[in-house]
């Protein structure tokens, strides 16, 4: 992975921010990485050190130096490359150090050790040649490993993953990130929630008034000290940061003065193609697409459309909706198709509506979880649909005019400001 | 009441039953708005279970996940009177102490009966992977049960591990339960930022480290109190040396560079002090390196006064009288067990090439550096070219010879280098070169890791 010290930054009032290219210096880049592609290709079969001879002309300022040099890292990250020699080489050469030890010890004092007739003697007693046992005598180090396969075909590419790195090698030395989310895709919302799961990082989750939320992540052992120690983590969540919809990252550095990373909108839409590239294609919820599809033919007083909003399940967790069903004067109502898999998640969801949940929530829960709709009191301004199988519109429906009534009952007993009328009426 | 629960969660405690505006158990513990619970570094585990029994607080410990099993001792050997002493002053100070010794002084052995007596699932934090294969020997036939090993592409986890000090602070979070007694060897490198997460995410209630020079030039051995324990108990080199340490001499050489690398070093030299005096930075003061590292970014001129002083560095490291010197040591002690240290893997590796001799560097794989270690010891080879792999703890006891060609100006790294050669054997005798390039910076930084008493 590219690492902080081949990137460079620059001051943008409290924030660092990368270094912008401009056109003639991509120009320039992307010239110098086809040359880099053009050498790898090329020298398949040659060790890492002839490959960093052959670059070692790239670039002629120290700023092109390292855009060479963070170019290879790159290349070589995703090149494939194979050990030379393996445990042959090793056996040889302890056996040559063994000799000439054996050597030096027969020799009388004041001596001198003849190297090259020691190597000649040994490599004749091999069957070999002196020059060969000496070219090869460290063949198995890194740098002498060889490619076996290059990793891009093209500059583009290649400068493309080289552009990602550069945000990824400053995330490396971060101690916190915060995401902001402006219309977030729900499905890979809930694909880098549940990543940061995985990776044992922790968030919170505001959300926004309007639209979109703010992600702040750290790892366990940040509350007490700033640590680097999920600084890898945090990088390799990048791409499906960006796949999420974040339109703002801010990394929080081990700098003094204190300063912070900071990665725009307009740098993160540039990686978004590279960043689907790594993630792969998020796949879609067949379930809520057919949903879409047939719960028009109702002829309701709803209609549905995809969500991008998210919602504060009252510290408890934070809900990504697939849905949001809207009728005629304006009641919304959000649908949550929940995993499969994960019947705490659910748990959460009641315990979310016990704690107070401003809005109505439609969740759908698959009875393979095991939750019943019972959970949530009929009162309650939100939902479980337990359905068994597929979702079907007509029970959405059903659940939706009740969650309605619940909802109308609630305003009639509320008195009602201009304000909270004009908000109910908002499309 | 309702009992408290505590959890063991990714290197920390969770602690739920307990609301937020209660007061904490210990100063250790804060509100994570995170989780909606209490948490604290799982290094807080052992006061805080105090802390809520003088409260009488009922707590349902879920957080432990350690053995508490005797390991019987298979060999039992008899400690030496400052062993004992260090036994003793380790227990006395409630099993979360620091003890110093130098090297060669048997801090294993301390280790050993320490690990009997707490009888505790154990971890041994280690810096090399040389240093994991030699504790794992030790540690097998000390108690004949299988010890486990993290690090050098091994993840084995029994009662008794050892772990690199890098393997740890990658894993401490998933495993910071599982043991109730740590043991830290060269115990100074632990109060790194990152190794000393290592320490706080495990709860381990029982600590012991051990080192040979346990100060730091960053002045970090102030944490050793929070992270391990304090000093309880001291010896130094001269202290032990002819009873428990071989007896040693060291023997300063300087060498001259020739005309050409004279003429090449002070044109380097110049550009790097130039550099320095336009830019008012202090080298040698306190953050002077860092100062000058924050310049280098700053400009061409920085960068090429780096470049400069790494060749000047360099050329006084390699001079090519030190590497005829040391064809001269080599046969002169073609008889005995040499080291050959240097700053750098390139110096190791040409050293290696021009002397046909084995180098062990951060690349060596385990298998051949344990036949290199071996060879050594059974006098198959009489030399061995190391950069920094070997300074610590590696036990050599045949080694007699350390040949220091180049290395930095820390003391902890010099007496750690001497230290290779001096374990005890019937008539040893260590001798330590210390190869210097005369009119060049090498001379100061000479002179600064040999402030020790052991130099003097």
């Amino acid at each position: 992975m590219l690492t902080a010290d081949l990137v460079r930054l620059r001051k943008k009032g409290d924030h660092h921010v990368l270094e912008g290219l401009g056109d003639e210096t991509r120009r320039a880049l992307l010239e110098m990485a086809a040359r880099i592609v053009d050498v790898g290709l090329a020298s398949v079969g040659r060790t890492r050190g002839e490959l960093e001879l052959l670059r070692a002309a790239e670039g002629e300022s120290q700023r092109e130096k390292l855009f060479a040099k963070g170019l290879a890292v790159v290349f070589d990250d995703a090149s494939t490359f194979e050990g030379g020699g393996g445990e042959a080489t090793v056996g040889r050469r302890l056996a040559l150090f063994e000799y000439a030890a054996r050597r030096r010890k027969e020799d009388a004092a004041g001596d001198v050790f003849e190297r090259t007739e020691v190597l000649e003697s040994f490599a004749r007693a091999q069957g070999l040649d002196a020059e060969s046992v000496d070219r090869d005598l460290y063949a198995d180090r890194k740098r002498e490993e060889r490619l076996i396969a290059a990793g891009f075909s093209t500059g583009e590419a290649l400068v493309a993953r080289w552009e990602l790195g550069r945000v990824q090698a400053f995330l490396l030395r971060s101690t916190a990130i915060t995401i902001e989310l402006g219309h977030p895709e729900p499905n890979a919302l809930r694909k880098l929630l549940r990543a940061l799961k995985f990776q044992q990082l922790l968030h919170v989750v505001e959300v926004n008034a309007g639209a979109g939320a703010v992600i702040r992540i750290d790892g366990a052992s940040s509350l007490f000290d700033p640590t680097t120690k999920y600084g890898l983590r945090y990088a390799l969540l990048v791409p499906a940061m960006i796949v999420a919809g974040a339109t703002r990252i801010v990394a929080d550095l081990k700098l003094r003065p204190k300063r912070s990373f900071l990665v725009d909108d307009v740098t993160l839409r540039e990686l978004s193609d590279e960043a689907t590239r790594l993630t792969g294609e998020v796949p879609a919820r067949a379930e809520v697409d057919d949903l879409l599809e047939r719960f028009p033919a109702l002829a309701s007083r709803w209609t549905a459309a995809r969500s991008t909003r998210l919602i504060d399940l009252v510290g408890v967790t934070v809900c990504v909706p697939d849905l949001e069903f809207v009728r005629d004067d304006g009641l919304r109502i959000a649908f949550e198709l929940l995993g499969y898999w994960n019947r705490s998640a659910a748990w959460a969801r009641v315990e979310a509506v016990e704690k107070g949940l401003s809005e109505p929530v439609l969740f759908a829960v698959s009875e393979r979880l095991r939750v019943s709709r019972e959970a949530l009191p009929k009162e309650a301004p939100s939902a479980l649909y337990v359905f068994k199988g597929t979702l079907r519109p007509k029970l959405v429906l059903d659940h939706l005019e009740r969650l309605a009534e619940v909802c109308d009952a609630r305003e009639r007993v509320t008195i009602q400001t201009p304000k909270a009328r004009a908000s109910r009426k908002r499309p | 009441m309702a009992s408290l629960e505590l959890r063991f969660r990714a290197g920390t405690l969770e602690l739920r039953g307990l609301d937020e505006t209660a007061e904490a158990p210990t100063t250790m513990w804060a509100w994570d708005k995170r989780s909606a619970c209490w948490r604290a570094p799982a290094l807080a585990y052992a006061a805080t279970i105090l802390a809520l029994r003088d409260k009488g607080l009922e707590l349902d410990d879920l957080a432990r996940a350690y053995e508490v099993t005797a390991f019987a001792e298979a060999v039992r050997r008899e400690p030496r009177p400052y062993q004992t002493e260090a036994f003793v002053a380790w227990k006395k100070a409630g099993r979360r102490a620091v003890v110093v010794l130098p090297t060669g002084a048997g801090k294993t052995h301390l280790a050993v009966m320490a690990i009997a007596d707490a009888r505790r699932s154990t971890l041994v934090l280690v810096p090399t992977l040389d240093l994991l294969r030699q504790w794992r020997g030790l540690l097998s036939a000390s108690f004949r049960i299988p010890i486990g090993a993290l690090g050098g592409g091994e993840h084995h986890v029994e009662a008794i591990t050892v772990s690199t000090y890098d393997s740890a602070y990658a894993h401490m979070e998933h495993l910071g339960a599982r043991f109730g007694f740590l043991v830290f060897d060269e115990a100074h490198h632990l109060p790194s930022e990152s190794y000393a997460l290592a320490a706080k995410q495990s709860l381990a209630p029982f600590r012991l480290g051990l080192s040979a020079t346990p100060e730091r030039s960053d002045g970090r051995e102030s944490d050793y109190p929070a992270l391990i324990g304090a000093i309880a108990y001291r010896r130094d080199i001269v202290e032990l040396s002819g009873e428990f340490l071989s007896d040693y001499e060291v023997e300063r050489i300087e060498v001259d560079l020739t005309p050409d690398e004279r003429a090449r070093y002070d044109e380097e030299r110049a550009l790097f002090r130039d550099f320095l005096s336009d830019e008012r930075i202090p080298i040698g003061g306190p953050d002077g390196w860092a100062r000058f590292l924050q310049a280098v970014s700053r400009s061409t001129r920085g960068r090429r006064a780096f470049d400069a002083y790494l060749v000047s560095r360099q050329i006084a490291f390699a001079a090519s009288a030190k590497l005829e010197f040391l064809e001269h040591l080599l046969d002169r002690h073609r008889h005995d067990r040499a080291i050959v240290f240097s700053q750098d893997a390139a110096t190791t590796y040409g050293v290696s090439r021009r002397f046909l001799i084995p180098a062990i560097t951060h690349e060596t794989k385990q298998a051949e550096r344990a036949h290199i270690l071996d060879g050594l010891a059974s006098g198959t080879f009489t030399a061995v070219a190391t950069a920094k792999v070997l300074n610590e703890g590696v036990d050599v006891p045949d080694a007699n010879v350390a040949i220091v060609l180049s290395g930095s100006g820390s003391v902890r790294e010099h007496v750690q280098r001497l230290g290779r050669v001096l374990r005890k054997k019937d008539g040893k005798r260590a001798v330590l070169y210390e190869l210097v390039t005369a009119g060049t910076a090498e001379t100061k930084t000479s002179e600064r890791r040999r402030e020790h008493s052991a130099y003097r």
